[in-house]
């Protein structure tokens, strides 16, 4: 019986053209030069910001002002970490196991899902913030804008509860592939 | 031998088993197309580190099938409504008699399945043993062994009587 399954799954009949060499080696330089590319656009972009950032603490004079710049700074700084370390390609993993890979796809998307979100757009928002700061507070702005304010604060909270099933989700998931791997003595 | 030589043999000897994989992957046929091309890209691409650490074999169905996975947990809606061989044994299905109905049925099976047990599903089908299998995949020869004994009964139980 489980021999005739072997036999029908054996038995299809292959799809897809012959794909040569040639054509491989040209989309792997191409998957090259675009990933060098996103990640050099990315660099710069967070290079250009924190630059503005660091220049904004000397050019005003509102200590907290400065300290939120600094803190700009900072975080965009770190979402470098997210570029450096993103994605491993699977013909780069082919040493760990296929229980190792997937594990290690499901801790990136976990990273995703949790923070790499505030590491891209945490550091802009605050900008925004640090710059429109004096403004809004020479024009007496933060009373009025206080409810928008709290809209914002309670759009942010529901997006994190939201989140909280699809990550022990991917906990779960994470915790049963630590477990196989103990399992096969890794 | 370099990377062209290792190419051409998993030209010559694994292009219709990386195809089968494929469809283990995708049930969409352009969709598909793109994920073989992918695989292929990718296995040609780790063949440069190739140094014999393990058979070519071993090699290429574990860059295969890391893209696979790889392909499955980016869709995200979908890889939420997969399941474990022990969730799908407790699920419903009559059996089928016509082969293509059965092949059919095979592959939505196969992919409705969490990527390290389709990786054992797929591997069994490909007459792979035991050893290898847990090989690729990184189990244990005792939970492949068990992984492979549920199979079994999953497709002689439910799946397809062949007309007895």
């Amino acid at each position: 019986m489980a021999d005739e399954w072997k036999d029908l799954w054996q038995g299809q009949p292959p799809e897809g053209a012959r794909i040569v060499a040639d054509v491989l080696r040209k989309r792997a330089a191409e998957a090259a030069r675009k990933r060098t590319t996103e990640r050099i656009g990315h660099t710069v972009r967070v290079a250009v910001l924190t630059a503005i950032a660091i220049g904004g603490i000397f050019a005003v004079d509102r200590p907290l002002q400065r300290i939120l710049f600094g803190i700009t700074a900072l975080w965009n700084l770190s979402g470098l970490i997210g570029v450096w370390h993103g994605l491993r390609l699977a013909g780069e993993a082919e040493l760990g196991s296929c229980v190792a890979f997937c594990r290690a796809e499901l801790q990136r998307r976990r990273r995703s899902l949790g923070s790499a979100w505030l590491l891209q757009a945490g550091p802009v928002l605050l900008f925004i913030a640090t710059l429109a700061y004096p403004a809004i507070e020479r024009h007496g702005l933060v009373a009025r804008m206080l409810p928008f304010f709290s809209i914002l604060a309670l759009w942010l909270v529901i997006l994190a509860v939201q989140r909280q099933p699809l990550l022990r989700a991917v906990d779960r998931e994470i915790e049963e592939l630590k477990n196989l791997e103990k399992a096969a003595g890794v | 031998m370099d990377q062209q030589t290792h190419y051409a043999e998993v030209e010559a000897e694994y292009a219709a088993a990386l195809s089968r994989l494929a469809r283990a992957y995708e049930a969409d046929a352009d969709k598909r197309r793109d994920l073989l091309q992918e695989i292929h890209l990718q296995i040609w691409r780790s063949l440069e580190r190739f140094e014999g650490q393990c058979s070519l074999r071993t090699w290429i169905y574990r860059v295969a099938h890391n893209v696979g996975a790889s392909h499955v947990i980016r869709e995200r809606r979908t890889y939420a409504s997969l399941v474990t061989l022990d969730e799908l044994e407790g699920m419903a299905s009559p059996p089928v008699a016509d082969r293509a109905a059965a092949l059919e049925k095979l592959g939505v099976l196969i992919r409705h399945l969490k990527p390290i047990d389709r990786q054992v599903i797929v591997m069994y089908l490909e007459d792979f043993d035991a050893k290898s299998i847990g090989e690729v995949v990184g189990l244990s020869p005792a939970n492949v062994a068990m992984k492979v004994h549920r199979i079994k009964n999953l497709l002689a139980r439910r799946y397809w009587n062949n007309g007895r």
